[in-house]
């Protein structure tokens, strides 16, 4: 029996697909199967940013419908062993799906897969309420801005009044520089703030927009180091017990110099 | 490109020379906002908790002052004149129909400003009534709780009996002291006052262990006023 986790944010364009894609990404290269499941009907991305758009016979509306089987739908992705997406309708709306549909879907999605990864839409009305029905695991995206925190509060909040109690945050663009300057906030404040576990902190990466345009996760590129963030994110889904590494942590100057002479300096600048 | 993230720590050190005040450093700032604008978006999110919270809040205000809970509000707010705006505030106005007695017997006989020995005798007799409703309330309680431990009917029956009977008596008491006292508030003479007040003393002592102490202490200052003004 697989495990049903939903990403989600509040707030669009924090990088909810875009985490979708990674971590489901990064579980099939831990050997895991894996159905990513876009849930933004009339809005779908999830399969441009998998770089799956040309192969969409099918959507979740057919399946809901029962104009085709679920199996179907699943778009088999060739690059990744185990990995498919069940992509969301484009010409429909939030509304072409209930809450009941999606908890069927989940539960026969799970005696297959070993995870289930729901993209969210944003916003709090009936998208989010379907996305969460089935969701054993709730994992919240956010930036570290103002609007962003808020809108990840309000979410943690109604995650917390039904029944996903212990929602899980990704702190996703950190940008190093500006954490070091003061001029951003930190994990530290981020979590303080919204009081719940961190689980990912992936820093401002350059790499996305590149990967994201040839329709590839970063986590498939070793030099990513937003992709290394995700990787770790993942093994960390998986249980292990792994302290998050915070992008741009405060490192010594001698600490730096001892780098710089031994030659093993990591890229920490993005 | 390597040296100059050596040099990097050195050149932020020299820059934060120049970046003494503190809002010149924006995380704070936002930090500062969203704090307080989480705890209002919480506070309206769940409806549950601000009437929860209220609820307990006026159980426990309950118990001393007798409020008006119909116009009650609170509610939490930016700050106000009183903290300068310096954070959040829970504000709560609550409009108050009358103290209970029992907030009175509380108070310290040191801090009694009352002068009047009408005052002092009318508080007494709250005193007694409470009191006196408070023992009956535990007789009745140790009766139900004996009914049920009590398997034996002719037990029973028989502490109902005594039970009962140290009740009547004790409100027969209760009536005449509070008899006395009112007597004693119709005619105003300070010397009537000194001889009554001392009869009353005594019935309170009798029946009533627990506001002998207090009792006698205002006795006390009631009769030294007294002799004070004569």
């Amino acid at each position: 029996m697989g495990e049903v986790i939903v990403i989600t944010s509040g707030k669009g364009g924090v990088g909810k697909t875009t985490s979708a894609a990674n971590l489901g990404t990064a579980l099939t290269m831990m050997n895991k199967k894996v159905a990513l499941v876009d849930t933004d009907i009339g809005l779908r991305n999830l399969d441009v940013v998998m770089g799956l758009e040309n192969r969409i016979v099918y959507d979740i509306v057919d399946v809901v419908e029962e104009n085709c089987k679920l199996k179907q739908a699943l778009i088999k992705d060739r690059r990744y062993e185990g990995l498919y997406l069940l992509p969301a309708a484009q010409t429909r709306d939030k509304n072409a799906v209930n809450e009941e549909q999606m908890r069927k879907i989940c539960e026969e999605l799970k005696l297959e897969y070993d995870y289930v990864i729901i993209d969210c839409p944003a916003g709090i009305e009936q998208g989010f309420k379907n996305a969460i029905a089935g969701a054993d695991r709730a994992l919240v995206v956010t930036t570290p801005e103002v609007s962003a925190v808020r809108d990840a509060d309000r979410i943690v909040g109604l995650l917390q009044a039904s029944d996903l109690p212990k929602p899980q945050l990704i702190l996703n663009r950190i940008r190093t520089k500006m954490v070091r300057e003061g001029q951003m906030m930190d994990a530290q404040d981020i979590v303080d703030l919204l009081s719940i576990n961190l689980i990912g902190a992936i820093p401002d990466d350059d790499n996305v927009i590149i990967q994201t345009n040839m329709g590839e996760p970063s986590v498939t590129n070793p030099k990513s180091l937003s992709g290394k963030a995700y990787m770790e994110t993942a093994k960390r889904i998986l249980g292990e017990d792994l302290p998050v590494t915070i992008p741009g942590k405060k490192e010594g100057f001698f600490e730096k110099l001892r780098k710089v002479f031994s030659g093993k300096k990591e890229k920490a600048r993005v | 490109m390597e040296l100059r993230e050596v040099f990097e720590p050195i050149v932020n050190f020299l820059k934060n020379f120049q970046r003494k005040d503190k809002d010149a450093v924006s995380k704070e700032k936002a930090k500062e906002r969203l704090q307080l604008v989480l705890m209002q978006d919480r506070a309206s999110v769940s409806p549950d908790f601000f009437e929860m919270m209220k609820k307990e809040i006026i159980d426990v205000i309950k118990k001393y002052i007798e409020i008006d809970e119909e116009t009650l509000e609170v509610q939490l707010t930016r700050g106000f004149e009183g903290n300068d705006g310096a954070g959040p505030a829970l504000y709560a106005n609550i409009p108050i129909k009358n103290i209970k007695p029992v907030a009175r017997k509380i108070d310290n006989v040191e801090e009694e400003t009352s002068d009047n020995p009408k005052e002092v005798a009318n508080t007494i007799i709250e005193e007694i009534k409470t009191v006196s409703e408070e023992k009956l309330k535990d007789k009745k309680d140790k009766k139900d709780k004996k009914k049920q431990k009590d398997t034996k009917e002719n037990i029973d029956e028989a502490s109902k009996e005594e039970t009962s009977n140290e009740e009547t008596k004790e409100a027969e008491n209760i009536d005449k002291v509070e008899e006395n006292v009112q007597e004693e508030n119709k005619e105003d003479t300070t010397s009537n006052m000194k001889a009554k007040l001392t009869g009353v003393k005594e019935g309170v002592a009798d029946t009533f262990s627990k506001v002998k102490f207090s009792a006698k202490e205002r006795f006390k200052k009631i009769r030294s006023k007294a002799k004070a003004k004569n």
